[in-house]
């Protein structure tokens, strides 16, 4: 769905597709553990990292959207940092991998 | 004309011009927040490029919000839409200033930017004011 649709219809829409991109990351982490175990050096790059970035930057249009400033204020700082430090460092440890995505489902369960 | 059918065409009309325009821009953001390197990819990225795209972005949100001018709206919500306009506009100006645009600054103008037009986007309900005048052709 085009990012400004979110603008224009429910919330509802947004966090359905969050839920949705949340969820793959959920997958992904699953397959690294079905292939690879309890190792925590296990590094995530490519296609898993740019769904990790695509449900960042959808969780900020989220936070945008919500009007919840106790949520801003707690979160979006979170969020961007993350995503800074995904750019800077372009590969992720599992650990890593799985602590944004532990914040994306607090964020959504909140 | 009658002057209820002329609000109704003309309020949809304007949100989805605003809808494509601003629209478009947004989805360039977005890409290059997800794909690409900014300020380092010179290949995807143009700093004075983004600048105005950003700029047209914030214009079009700005040319939004004027449009509310005939909008009902309680005092918080005019003190929230007047914020969201002070904000955009000092986004406007320090684009301008900044000489290089930081991944951080445009994550931070992105955030901004939509959380401002969801404000804008979201409040107020049009009044529809019927023409009580006469008019005269000469």
């Amino acid at each position: 769905m085009p990012y400004v649709a979110y603008l224009f219809n429910s919330k509802d829409k947004l966090k359905e597709d969050l839920i949705e991109k949340v969820n793959k990351i959920k997958n992904n982490i699953d397959k690294v553990k079905s292939l690879y175990g309890d190792d925590n050096k296990v590094l995530i790059k490519n296609s898993a990292i740019i769904d990790l970035k695509e449900a960042l930057i959808l969780t900020l249009n989220y936070l945008a959207i919500l009007n919840d400033s106790k949520k801003v204020n707690e979160y979006k700082d979170k969020i961007i940092e993350k995503l800074v430090y995904i750019k800077e460092n372009k590969i992720l440890t599992i650990d890593q991998y799985r602590d944004t995505y532990l914040l994306l489902k607090q964020i959504l369960i909140e | 004309m009658d002057t209820n059918l002329q609000y109704s065409y003309q309020i949809p009309d304007l949100k989805t011009r605003f809808q494509i325009d601003f629209g478009n821009i947004i989805e360039q953001i977005v890409e290059l927040l997800t794909y690409s390197d900014v300020s380092t990819d010179t290949r995807t990225f143009d700093n004075e490029e983004l600048k105005n795209k950003l700029r047209a972005a914030i214009s079009y949100a700005l040319g939004l919000l004027a449009s509310t001018s005939g909008y009902s709206m309680s005092e918080k919500i005019q003190r929230d839409v007047l914020t969201a306009k002070n904000t955009l506009i000092a986004l406007f100006n320090a684009i301008i200033i900044k000489p290089q645009l930081t991944y951080i600054d445009l994550l931070d103008i992105y955030f901004e930017l939509i959380q401002k037009v969801s404000i804008i986007l979201n409040y107020g309900t049009p009044i529809p004011q019927p023409r009580t005048g006469n008019y005269e052709i000469t």
